[in-house]
């Protein structure tokens, strides 16, 4: 069965622009060889720190921003070549939900209208059902059918991101990329988007890609997970895998970053990164994340080098995993 | 900090030769016809014809244009064939009306207008600043609302009004300042830095009362806009004085949008101040510019508009050093 | 009355601080209680609008000489800042007690360079020469694990990595060595791995001064790392108080409970999350009963009505006080679930 969603070798280089009228020459490479796939139906959660090029991936996907290089296909067709023209059946099966819901939606315009919006643009639905239609939205994100007229400012956080996420089933996706949708949401709230969104998924087959910086919500929410940094993928696969059994040295210092909501839990274990994430102009050569890697200061010469000559890739992107795992049991003891 | 003031240069000389193309285009190819200007009130179809051969319109367009730049470089000779005189460096041509050189002119009528802009900005910049910073200061209570509401008074007052209230007030009735002369164009002149003072000081205060209730407006919002950021919070968390808070970090961060204000309204007065200086009979720059446009004396209008251009050009340049001095984060853009 | 000795460090009382707004007045704060022994670090958790962030600015004196209202005590050894004059809270501002926030680049001055901004916290309390008092910045910064400090000491704020910006804070924040730190939501704007690095820190530095620290956060894993006690705040009101092992184990207050059954963790992987239904209250007007118990679902086991009709007081076992009508029912503590 191929997938809905199939990305391979995605790349997305901004110019470095410096001086008024010429190019320092250098680039910035936001998402840098980036592949993984989405089954229907299914989550998947990208997650990384700010910088690793999660949103601008979201960006690609949604061709807000067109592609550098690499493939984006979407049941079998090619995307990433579309034309401006060709992007609006593209758009009517991809949708994206955003972080500010207070932002993402215009102050001036009715809730009602806001969700009725892309059914007006793609002519989907016939003139009279829009209203219905727009209704029946609004029911299945638990809005009562009074908020119809009314505008975001009268809202609270956790209802925009109904409204959001109400505007984004408006034309039946097969797939919807979340960017960060409950990061601005108190923990109560984020709850009961967590669940909605959940449920939306049981009952209409909607594929998620989850792009988030936290690590329990994607746990949580995610069937398969992907793991960048520096605008590459470190770790790539099962949610249960990948949080049980980490892999990629970076993987396991983000996992033990995390703070838990367990005054009782074993704090022996913990890996710390030291300093902070090099510039994406000028990432480290070969392996980007060998200058904060807590297992490349532990290798022998030889098996150093290779991390600066070569570039890891696979689903863990990591010529050392058989040290990252000695490492992680002499720590954890 | 060099990389940005020379890349500033260089865009300056690059606007300055755009800007005096511009004008020299507007004044040759508009609808007044230089020729027809220049011979006077009886004019045969042949003596334009001579006019124009002794102005160089017979010369192709671009040609004109070069050799009006060149008199920026050396003097040379201009003037119908046989006739021609000497116009000395730097030449920008000679008068219609008395055929002297236009820089002659110019330099007789600068002082006048440097003695009157100098004045009027140190008046306004004082009387507006200070003032909008006691307001925001004071927020909500009388003395703001007493500030702002001059401030309102004054913006709706134009100069003519306040030129003529002031005149007839302090000159004609109470009779304790003298009428305005052109007898005193600088403080370094027989009447001294008294007389210099008292024969300026209205049309300084004509000017500053218009200037100065901008400055209150934009002081004041700017001011409370920076009561209300973090760093602010921050100065008082460290025990800092309620003075030290408001000076020392307020005002450094409030002023700054000041700055440029006051760069482009210095510019724009050193091009002449046309209404103050009609009303207060002072032979300025724009004073100059106005009686040669009634006569269809285009040299000089031609000139003096160039020259506002140049020190507007300037005074921005001027602006964006001063503010790359003020604030850290502009040097590196 | 408590015994001198036993008189904590910090002890607040019966805070309540109201704004004015057009739209009425704002109950922010209505009711914080809370209790602080020298070297301990305290956890004020809740979500926004719980007036958190108000009890922490009326604790630094920030509310002094603005429209807000602020009554009952801040008792710092003793003294009852709440009384002081601007003037008087001026001194003790830096010295005795201090503050870092949640966004250190908005909370540095744009203009002046980061180890300037630090030497002139230094300078306020210390009659030292300009140049004494850049070296004791200086020292600061490489107390804190900014690297290079002499070099970094002439960078700007916009130069320094999130991180390390939120290091050079908690220098300028610690550099007159104050009694109690407050630090308002420190790591929230940082990355899960900086967030790590900044919490162990505040953990050494606090260590080594013994400062007490209250730690103001959204976030009750960052509670459970660093915290000894927790104060759980909900509609400016607080609602429970407790050490942190308590807390978690045996958690009394409906919203607590609430809370920590809502969130996502990385140790138990839940199939369904429980949110707590509804908003919190508005602070424009508020109930005459619980604020929360229209989100509650527990009222049914109070009788009279009394969640809808009064509002509880903070009682309860010592040590373990939570604000509701339950604890009444249930003396002995043992609340029913």
């Amino acid at each position: 069965m191929t997938p809905l969603l199939q990305v391979t070798d995605l790349t997305k280089h901004f110019p470095i622009r410096s001086r008024a009228f010429r190019s320092a020459g250098g680039v910035i490479k936001a998402v840098d060889g980036v592949s993984f796939s989405v089954d229907a139906g299914q989550t998947l959660g990208l997650v990384g720190e700010s910088g690793c090029g999660k949103s601008t991936t979201g960006r690609l996907l949604m061709r807000l921003l067109a592609p550098t290089s690499g493939s984006i296909q979407l049941g079998g067709r090619e995307i990433a070549e579309l034309r401006r023209s060709d992007l609006q059946e593209y758009r009517r099966r991809v949708q994206m939900v955003f972080q500010n819901p207070s932002s993402s939606l215009n102050p001036r315009q009715s809730v009602g209208s806001a969700i009725a919006a892309p059914l007006l643009a793609q002519r989907v639905t016939p003139a009279g059902g829009v209203k219905a239609k727009v209704r029946d939205l609004m029911d299945r994100v638990g809005l009562r059918p009074d908020h119809y007229n009314r505008f975001p400012h009268e809202f609270s956080g956790g209802q925009k991101q109904r409204v959001g996420i109400a505007r984004a089933l408006a034309l039946d996706p097969q797939l919807i990329i979340c960017d960060e949708p409950v990061s601005a949401l108190d923990v109560s709230v984020q709850a009961q988007v967590i669940n909605l969104l959940e449920d939306i998924q049981r009952d209409t087959g909607v594929a998620y890609l989850f792009i988030a910086h936290d690590l329990s919500v994607v746990q949580h929410f995610a069937d398969r997970i992907a793991v960048m940094y520096l605008g590459k993928i470190m770790e790539y696969g099962d949610t249960a895998r990948v949080f049980g059994a980490p892999e990629h040295p970076y993987t396991q210092a983000l996992l033990s970053a995390v703070p838990q909501p367990d005054p009782a839990a074993d704090r022996s274990g913990r890996i710390r990164l030291s300093g902070d994430l090099p510039s994406p102009a000028d990432p480290p050569r070969g392996c980007v994340f060998r200058s904060r890697c807590p297992v490349h200061p532990r290798l022998d010469p030889q098996r150093r080098q290779l991390c600066n000559d070569s570039v890891p890739s696979g689903d863990i992107a990591c010529h050392h995993t058989d040290v990252a795992a000695e490492a992680l049991a002499t720590t954890t003891r | 900090m060099t990389g940005f003031l020379m890349r500033r240069f260089v865009a300056m000389i690059v606007l300055l030769f755009v800007i005096s193309f511009v004008t020299f285009s507007l004044f040759q190819l508009g609808p007044a016809d230089p020729a027809a200007a220049a011979c006077g009130q009886e004019c045969t179809p042949q003596r334009i014809a001579e006019a124009r051969v002794a102005l160089g319109m017979d010369k192709p367009f671009l040609t004109q244009y070069l050799t009006y730049m060149s008199g920026l470089l050396g003097s040379h000779m201009v003037g119908a064939p046989g006739a021609e005189t000497l116009c000395s460096w730097p030449c920008l041509g000679k008068s219609f009306q008395t055929n002297e050189d236009v820089t002659t002119i110019i330099e007789r009528a600068l002082p006048y207008t440097l003695s009157m802009a100098s004045g009027a900005i140190v008046l306004w910049t004082v009387a507006g600043v200070g003032l909008g910073l006691l307001a925001a200061l004071r927020k909500g209570r009388f003395t703001d609302k007493l500030i702002v509401g001059a401030a309102s008074v004054g913006v709706s007052l134009p100069i003519p009004v306040t030129g003529l209230l002031l005149l007839l007030l302090f000159v004609s009735t109470l009779k304790l300042l003298p009428f305005t002369t052109n007898e005193i164009a600088s403080p370094f002149g027989a009447a001294g830095p008294g007389g210099w003072f008292l024969n300026y000081l209205l049309p300084w205060v004509a000017l500053a009362v218009l200037f100065s209730t901008q400055y209150i407006r934009v002081t004041r919002s700017n001011m409370l806009e920076t009561f209300g950021e973090d760093f602010m919070r921050t100065a008082r968390s460290k025990g800092l004085s309620r003075r030290h808070i408001v000076f020392k970090h307020g005002a450094r961060a409030g002023i700054t949008p000041v700055v440029t204000m006051l760069g482009l309204d210095i510019g724009g007065l050193l091009g002449g101040a046309v209404l103050t200086e009609q009303i207060f009979s002072v032979p300025g720059v724009g004073f100059t510019a106005v009686h040669a446009a009634q006569a269809g004396d285009l040299p000089v209008t031609m000139a003096i508009t160039m020259m506002a251009a140049f020190f507007i050009i300037v005074a921005n340049v001027l602006v964006d050093i001063v503010y790359a001095v003020i604030d850290p984060r502009v040097r590196v853009a | 009355m408590t015994t001198p000795e036993a008189a904590p460090m910090l002890a607040i009382r019966d805070l309540r601080v109201s704004f004015p707004t057009d739209d009425g007045v704002v109950h922010a704060v209505n009711g914080m209680d809370l209790t602080l022994a020298r070297g301990e670090t305290v956890g004020i958790v809740g979500e926004s609008g719980s007036g958190k962030t108000v009890t922490s600015q009326a604790l630094m004196g920030l509310l002094k000489g603005t429209s807000a209202t602020v009554t009952g005590q801040i008792l710092l050894d003793g003294q009852d800042l709440n009384a002081l004059t601007e003037a008087q809270m001026r001194a003790h501002r830096g010295t005795k007690i201090a503050m870092i926030f949640q966004d250190p680049l908005s909370a540095m001055h744009p203009f002046y360079p980061v180890g300037v901004q630090i030497a002139e916290a230094y300078r306020v309390h210390n009659d030292v020469s300009r140049k004494a008092a850049a070296q004791v910045a200086i020292d600061m910064l490489g107390r804190v694990g900014i690297p290079d400090p002499s070099r970094r000491y002439s960078a700007y704020p916009h130069e320094f990595s999130g991180g390390m910006r939120q290091r050079a804070m908690i220098a300028m924040a610690l550099v007159c060595e104050p009694e109690l730190l407050i630090a308002d939501e420190p790591t929230t704007a940082l990355d899960v791995t900086v967030q790590a690095q900044i919490l162990d820190l505040l953990g050494e530095l606090q260590e080594e001064t013994g400062a007490s620290v209250i730690l103001v956060t959204h976030d009750l894993g960052v509670v459970a790392e660093v915290c000894h006690q927790v104060v759980v705040m909900y509609g400016g009101e607080c609602v429970e108080q407790a050490t942190v092992a308590d807390l978690f184990s045996d958690p009394r207050h409906p919203y607590t409970q609430g809370l920590l059954a809502s969130m996502p963790s990385l140790a138990r992987r839940s199939e369904r999350l429980n949110p707590i239904p509804g908003f919190p209250p508005s602070l424009l007007a508020l109930p005459d009963g619980c604020l929360f118990a229209d989100r509650c679902p527990k009222t049914h086991l109070v009788p009279d009505n009394a969640c809808g009709t009064r509002r509880p007081t903070l009682i309860g076992p010592d040590g373990h006080p939570s604000r509701c009508h339950l604890e009444i029912l249930q003396p002995t503590g043992d609340v029913v679930r």
